[in-house]
C-alpha cells in the first residue's frame, strides 16, 4: 500500500467489533489490529489510529479483551491484546446481530430495485 | 529466580497512575515506530514517515489523556478479570492433570476423602452435642444453678434454698425447680409406669415454650394447697397414648390413681430429654424434707434477664445466701454456689471424650495430608520440566506457586465431596453407636454449618498438601531441569522432603496408636473390675406406688412383702429383694459418715441404701464378718442396725472389727452388725464409696426390685408384670433390666470412643505405611542405576536389601522417637478418659513401638527385594 485511499468512514461501534473479530484469530498488539483490518477491507476502512486505541483500551475495560505484555515480532516490547470468554461471546452476539440487520437492509433495497 | 513470598502471590498486578502513563506512552510508541519503520520501508525519508504516522495517528496528546482516564478506573476490575482468568485457567489444567493419571488421582482423593470424611462426622456430633444451641429462644439466658459443696463439686439444690432464690433474686426472669419423677398412668385397663418432671410453675416461661394446646403452669398451681392435680404432657405422649384427641385439654388422666387435669400439651422435642413424657406441679410444702433447706433433689434451671452474665447472676444469689446464712443447717456454712450456661451443663458429661475424638481425627486428615503432599512431591518431580517452561516464558515463582495451589484445590475439593458420601456413612455408624451416649435428644446431622466446616477444612487441606511440591517447584533449577530433557532426576532435597513427610506422618501415627493402647488398657481394667456381685442371673425392674392407695409406710411394706412372695414361687425365681439402689441405676442417698467418736474429723460422703433383708443375699455379695439383715430387724419400729460395706469398715474402723460398732450417718447413730464385700454402684470404673445398707422398713419410700433367676432373666418379665397386676392393678413395671448387660452398658461410652480411636489410629498407621512404602520404591527406582553399577561391581543382594531396610528404618525411627514424645505430652490430655493406666503405661508405649517397626518392616520389604532383584545389565543399559 502507498497511499491512502479515501476510505468509507466507520459507523460509530463498529470498531469495537473489527477489534474483537481480528483478535479471534489470537493475541495482537494495536499496530498489527490496526494492520489486519486495513488489509482485510483492501483499505477500505481506515480510521484514525488514536480512535483504534480508545477503543482497545474501552474494550479492555469492559473485560472484553485483556491485554498483557510481550515480545513482538522485532523483539520489542509490546502490548498484546488478547480475546476473553465475554469477549469471544460479545463477538458472536455483534456478528450475528450485523448479519440479521444486513439481511433486513439487502431485502428492503432489493425490493425496490 | 525471584525470592518466593505469600504477598507476591495474593498481590494481582496492580498499576499506579504513573504505569499507567507509562504504558500508554510506550503502546503509542511502539506504533508510531512500526508505522514509521513500515512507511521507511516504502521508500519515504525518516523524516516524512514520522511525520505521516503521526499525522495518521491523530492528537497524540489528547488521546494519551483520553487513554489514560478510560484506564485509571478500570484498573481495579482489570485485575480481578485477570485473577479470574488465571484462576480457570489454573482450575483446567488442575482437572486436566487429575484426569490424565486417574491412579494418582484416586488415590490422592481418597486419601483426602477418608480424613475429611471422618472429620466431617465427628465435627457432626461435636456441634449436635455442644456448639448447637438448645432449642429455646435466647438459648444463652439459659442456665442451670447449682448448690456446691465445700470442695466446689456442683450438687442438686434443696427445695429450700430454691425458694430462697425464688422470692430474693433480682437477675433471673425466672427459675424453675425440677425433679424426676415417676408415676403409674392408668388409661381404661391397662397400667404404666412413665417417667416425667414434676417442675415449678415457672417451667414453661423459663424455657419460653409455647403449648400446642392449652397453656402452662398457673402460679397457684404449685402453691400448698392450691389447684395442684394437674399435668401437662407432652406431644409424643398425647400422641401414642392419647390419640391426638385434639379435647384433651381439660379431661382427667389417672396418674397413680389420682385424676390430673391436662392444663396443655408441649410440642414435641421441646423437652430434649426424650424418656419424660409428662410435667406435674412441684409442690414445696412447709415442714417436709422436700421444702427443707437439707435435701437435695432438685435441679434448677433459669433464665437469665437481659444483660445479666452467669457470673453477675452467681454474685447476687451469692449475697442472698449470705444474708440468710444463719437459717441454713451448720454443715452447709461453708458450702457455696453456681450458675452454670446450661448448654455447658448438658454437654459436659461427653466433651472430654468428643474433643478427644475431635483431636484424634484431626491427626488422621493431617497423615492423610502428608500423603497426598508426598504423593504430589513425588508427581511434581515429572511436572518439573513443564513448570520450568513456564518459568522460562516468564511466569513468576508467586504465579506457579498459585497455580500448584489452585490445582491441588481441586484435588481438595474433589476429596472433600467424596469426603461428605465417607461422613454420611460414618455418621450413620455413629447414630447407631452413641444412640443413648448423647445426653439430649440431638442427634447429629450434616447441616449446612457442618458442611461448611466441611468445605473450609478441604480449602486449608490445599495448602497443607500443597507447601512442600509448591516450594520444590516454584523455584526449579531452569538449567539443569531443561537440560535434564525432562528425564527427572530426584535431588537429595526431595527425598529429604520426603523422608520428614513419611517420619511426620509415623510421629502422629504414634500418637494415635499409643492413644488407643491406653484407652484399650483402660477399657481392659474396667471390664475387669470385680463389681462385688454376680450380675449374672439378675433381673432388675422399678416401681413406684401411687401416694393415694399406699400413704403409709406400713402398706408399702405389706405390697412388698406379698410381691416378693410371689416372686419367690415363680418358677425359675431363686430369690428377690428390694432396694433404692440397685447397681448401675442409681437411686440410695449421698450421706455424710462419721465415727461417733470423731464425729467432724472426716466428713465422708458415703451411699445409704434402704434393702429388704435378702437383697444382699439375691444380688450374691459375700458377707465378710457379723450378720445379714433379718426379717427381725426389718421392722418399722426396729433398731437402727446396719450392713456396712468393706470400704466403710476400712475407712472408719481400721484399727478394730467394725461389727459391734456404730456409724453416724445422716445425723442418726447406727449399730454396725454386718459387713459385706464392696458392691459397684453406677459404673464400674467409677471412685467407689462407703456404703452402708439399712433395713427397708425404716424408709420404705422408694424402691426397684432385684430377683436371681436361673432361667434368661427379661423371659421372667411378661409373668412378673402379670404378678403385679394381680396384687393391684394401678402398679405397674418399668424398666426391666438384666444386670449383667447393664453392667455392660456402663462401658458402652469406653468401648465407642476405643473402638473410634482404633479405626483412627489404624487408618494413620495404613497411610503411614503407604508412605514409607511409597517413598522407598521411589528411592529405589530412581536409583536403578547407581545400584547396578553397585552390583556389576560385585554388591551383594543381601547388603542392599539391609541398606534399604536400614534407610526405612531410620525414618521410621526418626518417627517413632519424636511420636513418643509427643505421645507422653498428649496422653495427660487423656486424662479423664484413663482408668487405673498411667499415661506413661511402659506395656501401651513397647506395643506402639512394636507395632510401628513391624509395619515399617514389612513397608521396607518389597523396595528392598526390588533393590536386590535389580538386574545390573538392565539397569545400566537404560
Amino acid at each position: 500500500m502507498t497511499s491512502r485511499q479515501p476510505s468509507l468512514s466507520l459507523i460509530q461501534g463498529t470498531v469495537g467489533l473489527l477489534i474483537l473479530r481480528a483478535l479471534q484469530r489470537g493475541p495482537m498488539h494495536g499496530y498489527a489490529i490496526s494492520r489486519w483490518i486495513r488489509d482485510r477491507s483492501s483499505g477500505a476502512l481506515a480510521m484514525e489510529d488514536a480512535a483504534l486505541y480508545q477503543a482497545l483500551h474501552r474494550l479492555e475495560a469492559r473485560g472484553w479483551i485483556e491485554a498483557e505484555w510481550g515480545m513482538s515480532e522485532n523483539n520489542r516490547r509490546a502490548k498484546y491484546y488478547a480475546l476473553t470468554p465475554a469477549g469471544a461471546r460479545q463477538l458472536r452476539k455483534e456478528i450475528s446481530g450485523w448479519q440479521r440487520y444486513a439481511e433486513a437492509m439487502f431485502k428492503v433495497i432489493d425490493g425496490t430495485a | 529466580m525471584r525470592p518466593w513470598n505469600v504477598k507476591r502471590l495474593f498481590a494481582f498486578p496492580s498499576r499506579t497512575r504513573d504505569e499507567i502513563r507509562r504504558d500508554v506512552d510506550e503502546e503509542i510508541a511502539f506504533h508510531l515506530d512500526m508505522r514509521t519503520d513500515e512507511l521507511i520501508r516504502e521508500g519515504l525519508t525518516e523524516a516524512e514517515a514520522r511525520a505521516r504516522a503521526s499525522r495518521e495517528f491523530g492528537d497524540r496528546h489528547a488521546s494519551r489523556r483520553a487513554l489514560e482516564s478510560i484506564d485509571r478506573p478500570a484498573e481495579p476490575s482489570r485485575r480481578i478479570g485477570r485473577f479470574v482468568s488465571e484462576f480457570r485457567q489454573d482450575l483446567a489444567i488442575g482437572l486436566r492433570l487429575l484426569r490424565r493419571s486417574p491412579g494418582f488421582a484416586a488415590v490422592a482423593v481418597l486419601t483426602l476423602a477418608l480424613g475429611l470424611g471422618a472429620n466431617t462426622a465427628i465435627y457432626s456430633v461435636l456441634d449436635a452435642v455442644l456448639f448447637r444451641a438448645l432449642p429455646y429462644p435466647q438459648p444463652e439466658q439459659l442456665v442451670v444453678v447449682f448448690e456446691t459443696l465445700e470442695n466446689g463439686n456442683l450438687n442438686n439444690v434443696s427445695g429450700g434454698v430454691f425458694e430462697d432464690w425464688r422470692r430474693g433474686q433480682t437477675s433471673f426472669q425466672g427459675l424453675a425447680l425440677l425433679r424426676d419423677v415417676n408415676r403409674n398412668l392408668r388409661i381404661g385397663g391397662t397400667t404404666e409406669r412413665v417417667s416425667g418432671i414434676a417442675a415449678s410453675h415457672e417451667l414453661t416461661s423459663v424455657l419460653a415454650i409455647t403449648p400446642l394446646l392449652g397453656r402452662g403452669f398457673l402460679p397457684d398451681e404449685d402453691r400448698p394447697g392450691g389447684p395442684n392435680q394437674v399435668v401437662l404432657l407432652t406431644e409424643e405422649l398425647w400422641r401414642s397414648r392419647f390419640g391426638g384427641d385434639p379435647d384433651i385439654v381439660g379431661r382427667a388422666v389417672i396418674l397413680d390413681e389420682v385424676p390430673h387435669t391436662v392444663i396443655g400439651v408441649l410440642p414435641a422435642g421441646t423437652w430434649i430429654f426424650p424418656n419424660h413424657a409428662f410435667f406435674v406441679p412441684a409442690v414445696l410444702r412447709p415442714g417436709t424434707p422436700e421444702a427443707s433447706r437439707s435435701m437435695h433433689a432438685f435441679v434448677v434451671l433459669g433464665r437469665l434477664a437481659p444483660g445479666v452474665t452467669p457470673a453477675q447472676a452467681e454474685a447476687e444469689l451469692k449475697a442472698l445466701r449470705a444474708r440468710l446464712l444463719p437459717e441454713y443447717p451448720e454443715y452447709k456454712r461453708h458450702w457455696g454456689l453456681a450458675v452454670q450456661p446450661a448448654s455447658e451443663t448438658i454437654g459436659g458429661q461427653v466433651r472430654a471424650p468428643l474433643l478427644i475424638l475431635l483431636g484424634a481425627v484431626s491427626l488422621v486428615l493431617i497423615v492423610a495430608c502428608a500423603n497426598v503432599a508426598n504423593l504430589l512431591l513425588a508427581r511434581s518431580l515429572h511436572r518439573q520440566q513443564e513448570l520450568a517452561v513456564r518459568a522460562a516464558l516468564g511466569a513468576g515463582a508467586g504465579r506457579i506457586v498459585r497455580q500448584i495451589l489452585t490445582e491441588n484445590l481441586v484435588l481438595a475439593l474433589a476429596g472433600g465431596v467424596a469426603g461428605i458420601a465417607v461422613a454420611h456413612v460414618g455418621l450413620h455408624v455413629l447414630r447407631v453407636a452413641t444412640a443413648d451416649l448423647l445426653p439430649i435428644s440431638f442427634t447429629p446431622r450434616l447441616d449446612g454449618r457442618v458442611l461448611t466446616v466441611s468445605f473450609l477444612l478441604a480449602v486449608i487441606t490445599t495448602p497443607l498438601v500443597s507447601l512442600l511440591p509448591a516450594l520444590r517447584s516454584s523455584r526449579p533449577d531452569l538449567n539443569v531441569t531443561l537440560a535434564d530433557g525432562g528425564r527427572g532426576s530426584s535431588s537429595g532435597t526431595q527425598q529429604r522432603a520426603q523422608s520428614l513427610l513419611v517420619a511426620a506422618e509415623i510421629a502422629l501415627t504414634v500418637v494415635l496408636l499409643a492413644t488407643a493402647g491406653l484407652l484399650m488398657r483402660s477399657l481392659v481394667r474396667a471390664a475387669s473390675v470385680d463389681p462385688g456381685f454376680e450380675p449374672s442371673g439378675v433381673l432388675a425392674f422399678d416401681l413406684s406406688l401411687p401416694e393415694t392407695s399406699y400413704p403409709s409406710d406400713e402398706k408399702r411394706l405389706a405390697f412388698v412383702s406379698l410381691l416378693l412372695d410371689r416372686l419367690r414361687t415363680q418358677p425359675g425365681v431363686v430369690s428377690a429383694g428390694t432396694a433404692m439402689g440397685i447397681p448401675f441405676a442409681g437411686g440410695a442417698y449421698g450421706e455424710f459418715f462419721a465415727r461417733p467418736d470423731q464425729p467432724d474429723s472426716q466428713r465422708v460422703t458415703g451411699r445409704l441404701d434402704y434393702v429388704s433383708p435378702d437383697y444382699l443375699q439375691t444380688l450374691g455379695v459375700c458377707l465378710l464378718a457379723g450378720r445379714w439383715l433379718t426379717d427381725a430387724d426389718n421392722r418399722i419400729d426396729g433398731p437402727r442396725v446396719i450392713v456396712v460395706n468393706q470400704r466403710a469398715a476400712r475407712v472408719f474402723y481400721p484399727d478394730k472389727p467394725a461389727v459391734g460398732e456404730t456409724l453416724i450417718i445422716a445425723g442418726n447413730q447406727w449399730t454396725i452388725v454386718g459387713v459385706v464385700g464392696d458392691v459397684v454402684e453406677g459404673r464400674l470404673d467409677a471412685p467407689w464409696r462407703p456404703a452402708g445398707y439399712a433395713p427397708q422398713a425404716l424408709n420404705p419410700s422408694r424402691f426397684a426390685v432385684a430377683v436371681r433367676t436361673h432361667l434368661p432373666p427379661l423371659s421372667l418379665v411378661p409373668a412378673i408384670r402379670d404378678a403385679i397386676k394381680d396384687l393391684d392393678a394401678g402398679v405397674a413395671l418399668a424398666n426391666p433390666r438384666a444386670l449383667d448387660q447393664a453392667m455392660d452398658g456402663t462401658l458402652r461410652q469406653r468401648r465407642v470412643v476405643l473402638g473410634l480411636i482404633a479405626v483412627f489410629a489404624a487408618s494413620a498407621l495404613a497411610l503411614a505405611a503407604i508412605g514409607l512404602f511409597g517413598t522407598m520404591a521411589y528411592a529405589v527406582t530412581t536409583r536403578r542405576r547407581e545400584i547396578g553399577i553397585r552390583m556389576a561391581f560385585g554388591a551383594a543382594a543381601v547388603d542392599l536389601v539391609r541398606e534399604v531396610l536400614a534407610r526405612g528404618l531410620r525414618v521410621a525411627g526418626a518417627g517413632l522417637v519424636t511420636g513418643i514424645a509427643a505421645a507422653l505430652f498428649t496422653s495427660r490430655l487423656l486424662a479423664s478418659e484413663l482408668f487405673q493406666v498411667e499415661a506413661s503405661d511402659p506395656l501401651v508405649l513397647t506395643g506402639t513401638v512394636l507395632v510401628v517397626l513391624l509395619t515399617a518392616v514389612l513397608a521396607c520389604l518389597i523396595p528392598a527385594r526390588r533393590a536386590a532383584a535389580v538386574e545390573p545389565v538392565i539397569a545400566l543399559r537404560q
